[in-house]
């Protein structure tokens, strides 16, 4: 069976470090990029199966990423949200953009990859 | 250097410094040197700080998979995964011991434990402590630099390592502020138990900022349940009841209001504003007395806080008080909230003024001139005597005379308050006034005047009134209220006569406002504008309506009554004005002038409608005041003689009646009750106590003379093979009625009244209801072994028969057949036949109970030949049974009819049960013995002791040694009635959890006690809690081993930890540890048993440093063993290494001794300085401390 893939947009290296190996661990095939940039260079190679974003990333934030998929990429693969907690605003406006489920941090590893499997069962 | 070689031309009418060329290119160089150097550490610095996060970066990527691996390790991994993950573990300690490598990895669990949560960040706290890199923490906290205390505290904070606490908390109260919080957080944070320590132990202020964090912790602890913070309430640190206070209030925790109402009371404003948050959340409603007795004494900020609690939890009756405050408090603020604290009360009571227009035809509210009179009990109030007050005579605005008077009034009392009653009356000066042997308050009679002559709180009905009015009062007229005054309090009130009142009409609603004040400034600042008309008064005029005095003058001296009761003396005036008008004309007709008067009296005006009645009621007066015993004067009183007077009334031709009456007698009973009425008969009452004993016997019904005691023999097993009744009665032998009523010290025999009531609780069989078995005691027949199919069923039977024998002797009614009083033998040869005849009926199974009963026959016997004398003494005498046999005895030696009654009985019962009680002691060597032979008793595999034969012989005296040993250490039981031993219970539990804040609840406790037990062992807990004693050693908890909490983490780990536990106890072991590491020594692995040696040896030595005193003699003992332990080793290591020890040499011994006070002494005699008194506070005396003190800071 093919691994889904996962694109994980995440500037923390070491969070990032510690994600990607919980949801390698979990079966998917997980696409590291530490900014925006690195993030539309995936894009630009293939739609994953999902993308988990943090929101606050340099060059390219979440919720432009947000804009960028479902606006310009045209694209309704499910989008789930990190962020710190108390950035309510940047939230709803993610959520308005399309973004498909939230995430806070500090981040529960084992959540993460209970909101993954939940929203790919939804595809 | 010349300095001919100038570089620069001199100017004229300048003049510049001359410097030498050469000097200025040696300070160039100089400076572009520095420049280099200083760009060159830049670059250097920089390339190092660069080198050193490249380097980080790429340990952090090394490390952070493998980190990810330990975090995400499942406990079902494979075997290859589990392995992979040792080897990884191994290699990471490996890269640990580069400290860098520690530092970098530290760094990432400190990183990772912000952005993960859940079951992630509790194995990244088990990693960090895995790693060992909480040491790197621990001795960070050993460092003198602050910032290096404050960060190891924090790490060890971050990654919850919360055996860090025990070194945490000495921080608390460290003087340096950021170590401080820093470890108050911590402490919070580790344990559950942390914030008590923390409130417990603080000294220190405990800032605003440091509250919002601590409440934040303890919002983001998991299972946090809160402890009842009032505890700390009382704590001597202000700080600290500033924070229980918010903490009762978060946790809405409202069992403290008692001691938040007195913290009203207190000097610190915050405090008492908190006090006044938690009341008003709380809506404490007892505590409206102390919050406006302290009303007074606060700052505006209180005030309003205050007001705005009376406003939430107020009631009606506050709301006088709150119009006090309207009218003396200065500050606007606080005016305004009283006014929105009224609505609040009662919505809608005050109206606004401000800007109101006034109109034509404005009509006056009733209240002005029917203000209500109160006496001190509300229900008593003068409310329900003066029930229809006289309404205000107004004839135009020019003629409103009443709200002339009434606004003179009010600016008298205003007067008055402001002279004797200062706006910040404080609370003593209250308490003082109270003192003087009035019953009532004062405030309380301040208000009644206030509320009685001031004709509106609002003004909105005096104030337009006021500048309307004429500049002069020259015409009064109008019906007025009557006005009780305690004459004792009227000096303090009023105070010295000829107040001058100056009277003048505000132009500007500002000015309006600020009226109430008149102090001397403000009279100064009263200019020509202000029309003033001043006159002299020397009391309050009190006005009577006279209608209204006809109507309730029987209430009115009721009220007196009331309050002669209450012994406050009444004085009262009575000024006849004579008029001939009925009210509604009085205004026109009746007016005199009091422009220029003077009132040396408080005049109580009335229309004199029939003048001749006065008298009467002057007669009246006379007659219910006893003449001898008062002191009665009158003056003059104007009265017109004239009925058909003019319209203006003179004064000066106004005929006195009489004006004053002075009682000199406090007390004055005008209606006396007659003594009569009230005595009160006392009747004696008998009350016949029956004696409990007497009381509780069922028989007593019974005609003892019909009655039969039947005493039977019973030899065996005393309580049917149980040691004591106690475990008779767990074993349910006996029937549960006998279990529940059952006490250790007595015997439930006579519970039943009958036979019959016996039989059928214990459901013997139809046969033998009729008499009672009296069981041989010895019973040989068969010896066969019994089926043991039947065994159950014949252990019931026995049993039963056995609870039968338990139980006699029994009272009970004669059969007819055994009528006879005396037991004869006859009677006893027939039972003996009867019990055959129900044997032989139930022979299958008695013959296997007897088989049995004849086992342990035999056993007894055997026993009682085998055991020495004294043992066997003391197993002969154990049974109750064998006790009432010898009582028996006794009894059966005296004649029946002798005995008497049942009482008798009783009190021989009561002594059998005393000499069964000293034998029960005696008993328990016993009982042990055959509970530890009892094969049934043991548990597992091991063969069972054989009871029997000389090898038994030989072991029970030994055991009986053991035991005996063994149970002189058990404390003698102690037994207490129902209510002492709840008592008593109280008291462990608060001697077990308790300290030193029981002592007033101890205290208490003791005022109440009676009892002595209970007495003592208070004595005895408040002297621990004080610290006058130590905790009463049990000298059995000397048998046992000391506890070392290192045994429990040794069980469950391997080597390398066990080597580093070892490690821990050389740093924090104490002397339970001792004995722990001597077990260490017989270790199977050589590692540990080394590093246990050298730990021993390390803590032996370390704990007589420490104990040099008491224990030093102890330390010194352990110390030569483990040396004389450690030599061997040494010696059988050398040994197996076969190496030569080297030569002893004295190089290195030491002939003189390190005194722990050796600096001091040291510091001492080279400065030549012996520490007096007088030296140990002198300035130099500072310096050299300073030096002292700083000494082991420097060195680290």
């Amino acid at each position: 069976m093919q691994k889904k893939r996962l694109l994980l947009a995440e500037d923390d290296e070491l969070l990032a470090s510690l994600l990607s190996f919980r949801l390698k661990k979990g079966g998917y095939e997980v696409l590291n990029s530490y900014n925006g940039k690195q993030v539309k260079e995936l894009l630009g190679e293939g739609l994953p199966d999902i993308i988990v974003s943090d929101i606050m990333m340099p060059y390219f934030s979440g919720i432009e990423l947000i804009d960028y998929v479902r606006n310009e990429l045209v694209s309704n693969i499910p989008i789930i949200i990190i962020s710190s907690a108390g950035n309510e605003e940047n939230v709803l406006s993610a959520f308005e953009l399309g973004a498909n489920d939230f995430i806070s941090k500090p981040v529960s590893p084992s959540e993460l990859m209970v909101r993954v499997a939940r929203e790919l069962s939804k595809q | 250097m010349k300095l001919t070689n100038l570089t620069y031309q001199s100017y004229s009418l300048i003049s510049a410094p001359k410097i030498h060329t050469d000097l200025l290119w040696d300070l160039t160089l100089l400076f572009v040197s520095i420049a280099v150097v200083y760009f060159m550490a830049i670059f250097f610095f920089k390339k190092r700080i660069s080198k050193i996060a490249r380097k980080t970066k790429q340990l952090k990527n090394e490390f952070s998979p493998m980190i990810s691996e330990f975090i995400f390790l499942e406990a079902d991994a494979t075997k290859d995964e589990k392995s992979k993950n040792v080897s990884l573990k191994v290699e990471i300690r490996e890269l640990l011991k580069n400290n860098f490598n520690r530092k970098t990895v530290a760094e990432i669990l400190l990183d990772l434990r912000k952005d993960v949560s859940g079951s992630a960040q509790k194995q990244l706290f088990e990693l960090y402590k895995d790693l060992g890199l909480h040491k790197a923490s621990y001795k960070k906290l050993r460092s003198w630099r602050w910032e290096t205390i404050s960060q190891g505290i924090r790490e060890l904070t971050k990654m919850q390592v919360a055996e860090s606490y025990s070194f945490i908390t000495r921080f608390i109260n460290d003087k340096r502020g950021t170590i401080r919080k820093q470890a108050e957080i911590a402490v919070v944070t580790l344990k559950p138990e942390g914030l008590n320590y923390f409130l417990d132990t603080t000294k220190h202020r405990i800032s605003e900022w440091q509250q919002l964090k601590l409440m934040e912790v303890l919002a983001n602890k998991e299972n946090y349940i809160p402890p009842s913070f009032k505890v700390w309430l009382t704590s001597k640190n202000k700080y600290v009841v500033l924070f229980a206070l918010r903490l009762i209030k978060h946790y809405d925790q409202n069992d403290a209001n008692t001691t938040i109402i007195e913290l009203v009371k207190h000097k610190n404003n915050r405090i008492k504003r908190e006090a006044i948050d938690c009341i008003n959340s709380f809506h404490v409603t007892d505590a409206l007395e102390t919050l406006k007795t302290v009303f007074w004494k606060c700052t505006p900020d209180i005030k309003i806080a205050i007001l705005d609690a009376i406003g939430n939890i107020g009631k009606k009756e506050d709301i006088d008080f709150l119009k006090l405050i309207e009218n003396k408090e200065y500050s606007f603020s606080v005016r305004s909230k009283a006014l929105a604290a009224i609505n609040m009360i009662s919505p809608d009571t005050i109206m606004p003024t401000e800007g109101i227009l006034d109109t034509e035809g404005y009509e006056v509210p009733q209240d002005i001139s029917s203000k209500k009179l109160e006496v001190m009990e509300p229900e008593n109030s003068l409310d329900e005597y003066v029930e229809q007050p006289p309404e205000p005579i107004i004839t135009n605005e020019e003629d409103s005379i009443p709200k002339k008077i009434e606004e003179v009034a009010t600016e008298v009392i205003d007067q008055i308050a402001e002279k004797e009653l200062p706006p910040m009356v404080s609370e003593s000066e209250v308490l003082e006034m109270q003192k003087e042997d009035e019953p009532i308050e004062v405030a309380d009679m301040i208000d009644q005047i206030t509320e009685t002559v001031t004709p509106s709180i609002t003004g909105e009905s005096v104030m337009p009134e006021i500048q309307q009015e004429d500049d002069t009062i020259s015409n009064l007229s109008g019906f007025f209220e009557i006005v009780v005054v305690d004459a004792t309090l009227v000096p303090n009130i009023i105070g010295p006569t000829n107040i001058e009142v100056t009277h003048h009409k505000p132009e500007t609603p500002n000015e309006m406002e600020d009226t109430r004040p008149l102090d001397e400034d403000a009279e100064a600042q009263i200019t020509d504008q202000e029309e003033t008309a001043a006159f002299t008064i020397d009391c309050i005029p009190f006005v009577v309506d006279e209608l209204a005095v006809q109507e309730h003058l029987p209430e009115f001296e009721a009220v007196s009554d009331a309050l002669h009761f209450l012994e406050i003396p009444v004085v009262y005036e009575v000024v006849e004005v004579a008029a001939n008008s009925v009210k509604e004309d009085a205004p026109e007709n009746l007016q005199f002038d009091i422009a220029k008067a003077d009132m040396y009296f408080i005049p109580v005006v009335v229309e004199d409608i029939s003048v001749s009645t006065f008298p009467n009621k002057e007669d009246d007066l006379q007659e219910k005041i006893a003449p001898n015993a008062l002191d009665v004067s009158f003056e003059r009183v104007a009265q017109e003689k004239s009925p058909a007077s003019s319209s203006q009334l003179d004064p000066k031709q106004l005929e006195v009646i009489f004006e004053e009456i002075r009682f000199e007698e406090p007390i004055i009973s005008v209606t006396e009750t007659p003594l009569q009425e009230l005595s009160v008969t006392y009747e004696t009452i008998s009350i016949d106590i029956v004696e409990e004993k007497a009381k509780n016997q069922p028989m007593k019904a019974l005609d003892p003379l019909k009655l039969a005691v039947i005493y039977e023999e019973v030899h065996g097993t005393p309580f049917n093979g149980c040691a004591s009744l106690e475990e008779l009665l767990e074993a349910n032998i006996l029937p549960s009625e006998l279990s529940q009523g059952h006490q250790p010290t007595s015997i439930d025999v006579p519970k039943f009244t009958s036979l019959e009531e016996i039989l059928e609780a214990r459901r013997l069989p139809e046969s033998l209801e009729k008499t009672i078995e009296v069981l041989p005691a010895n019973r040989t027949e068969e010896t066969t072994e019994p089926p043991k199919e039947q065994e159950s069923a014949l252990t019931e039977e026995r049993e039963m028969l056995q609870e039968q024998e338990e139980l006699l002797p029994v009272e009970t009614e004669m059969p007819e057949e055994l009528k006879e009083p005396v037991m004869t033998n006859a009677t006893q040869e027939n039972l003996v036949v009867e019990e055959e005849k129900i044997e032989e009926e139930l022979k299958p199974n008695i013959e296997n109970r007897e088989v049995l009963k004849e086992e342990e026959n035999i056993e007894e016997e055997e026993e009682k030949k085998e055991i020495p004398q004294e043992l066997a003494e003391v197993i002969s005498s154990d049974s109750i049974q064998e006790n009432l046999v010898v009582e028996e005895e006794k009894i059966e030696g005296e004649e029946i009819e002798e005995i008497g009654t049942i009482e008798l009985e009783l009190t021989s019962l009561a002594e059998a049960i005393e000499i069964e009680d000293e034998i029960a002691e005696q008993e328990l060597p016993n009982w042990l013995l055959k509970e530890i032979a009892d094969p049934n008793v043991r548990t597992s595999g091991k063969e069972p002791i054989k009871t029997e034969g000389p090898e038994w012989k030989a072991k029970v005296p030994k055991m009986m040694d053991d035991i005996q040993y063994y149970l002189q250490y058990i404390p003698e039981p102690i037994l207490y009635d129902s209510e002492v031993s709840e008592t008593m219970q109280l008291l462990d539990d608060i001697e077990f959890f308790g300290d030193e804040r029981e002592l007033p609840l101890l205290e208490e406790l003791m005022a109440m006690e009676k009892k002595e037990v209970a007495y003592e062992r208070l004595q005895d807990i408040m002297a621990r809690f004080r610290g006058n004693t130590q905790p009463k050693d049990n000298s059995i908890f000397k048998l046992t081993p000391p506890y070392s909490i290192f045994e429990k983490f040794f069980r469950h780990c391997d080597t390398e930890s066990k080597l580093i536990l070892l490690g821990e106890v050389t740093a924090v072991g104490d002397e339970n540890e001792v004995y722990f590491l001597e077990r260490l020594l017989e270790d199977p692995e050589p590692q540990i048993r080394a590093k246990a040696s050298e730990t021993l040896a390390t803590l032996k030595e370390r704990l007589a440093l420490a104990n040099p005193g008491a224990e030093k003699g102890q330390a010194d003992k352990i110390y030569a063993e483990s040396e004389k332990m450690t030599n061997s080793e040494y010696q059988q290591l050398l040994n197996e290494m076969q190496i030569k020890p080297p030569e002893e040499s004295d190089i290195f011994e030491i002939d003189f001794e390190l005194s722990p006070d050796g600096e001091t002494y040291v510091d001492d005699v080279i400065r030549g300085v012996k520490e007096t008194p007088d030296t140990r506070n002198s300035f130099l005396s500072i310096f050299r401390k300073l030096n002292s003190k700083s000494r082991p800071k420097r060195n680290g």
